[in-house]
């Protein structure tokens, strides 16, 4: 199995990241919360409060070492994946069919996922801590992914 | 020391979001294309990144390097914030399917340059201020 197979699948995405995750985890183990590795909803909120915080007064409950560095896992993935798609020439801009309905989608999941603290990668990263709560929420998942499905295919 | 922690957050996503291009990495996709047409190959990347977390923090566990401490299995199900997390996850779910991926495959078909999960991130950081602006101030007292 050569580079460009590896990278291609999503196995080695499964290992590669949660073992970056484990490491960064131990690495600030005195500034993290637990399982805070990898999370898209609790790093846009720490993104976007120390830039609101540097702004004005306003302020988020964000974790202590979030007033002081900026998290910029969301600039990461952006910057990894146009960096990819470049390199793979699948870039292509455009394709915009449903602005409401994305609208409404990301502002219920970033709602959501704040009250939970949890994007669906950090429910998986908390259940593989020991997390009760994450794994109650990994089975909410799940049953919510099913049954969107199945009004996906009734409506059909 | 923040400079540290900030490029290190940066590189995690940096990884994540290179290999998450080429695999087409989903975390709410795994367990949708199991349900829909049976396909495994995104649900076996969701199984590896599951099973190396857990013999990684198992492997620290028993070194004594971190020792994750969290409420008991019972107290945790039974409690308003054990529902909050069923009914907050099953939403989660429902709406992601809806919108097409979990917010780390939206990160990345942004970078691919779909402007559809543009709007998606307009949305997910009104959704953040609309949430810390009055939101919590609704639930403060639930839990």
């Amino acid at each position: 199995m050569n580079l460009s197979t590896l990278k291609r699948s999503p196995i080695f995405f499964g290992v590669a990241v949660a073992l970056a995750a484990v490491a960064l985890q131990v690495a600030f183990k005195d500034d993290l919360p637990l399982a805070y590795g990898i999370c898209t909803v609790c790093h846009a909120r720490d993104f976007f409060s120390w830039i609101a915080n540097h702004l004005g007064k306003f302020q988020m409950d964000s974790p202590g070492f979030a007033s002081q560095a900026l998290v910029l896992t969301p600039i990461g993935l952006v910057a990894g994946s146009l960096v990819a798609s470049k390199r793979n020439a699948e870039f292509k801009l455009g394709h915009q069919a449903h602005p409401v309905l994305m609208f409404l989608c990301g502002a219920l999941v970033s709602m959501i996922g704040l009250l939970i603290m949890s994007c669906p990668t950090r429910i998986l990263l908390r259940t593989a801590f020991g997390d009760t709560f994450g794994l109650l929420a990994a089975v909410g998942l799940f049953c919510g992914i099913s049954l969107a499905v199945l009004v996906m295919k009734l409506r059909r | 020391m923040a400079i540290v922690i900030s490029l290190a957050f940066l590189a995690v996503g940096f990884l994540a979001g290179y290999l998450g291009q080429n695999s087409r990495m989903c975390f709410v996709g795994g367990f949708r294309d199991f349900v829909l047409v049976r396909d495994t190959a995104l649900l076996e990347g969701l199984m590896a990144f599951f099973a190396t977390t857990w013999l990684a923090v198992l492997l620290l566990r028993v070194t004594g390097v971190l020792v994750p401490h969290y409420p008991a299995f019972k107290d945790a199900v039974f409690s308003t914030y054990g529902v909050v997390s069923v009914v907050g996850g099953l939403l989660v779910g429902f709406v992601s399917t809806l919108s097409g991926g979990c917010p780390l495959r939206h990160h990345v078909l942004l970078g691919q340059g779909r402007l559809d999960s543009g709007t998606y991130f307009l949305g997910f950081y009104a959704g953040i201020f609309v949430y810390f602006r009055f939101v919590v101030f609704l639930i403060k007292g639930l839990f």
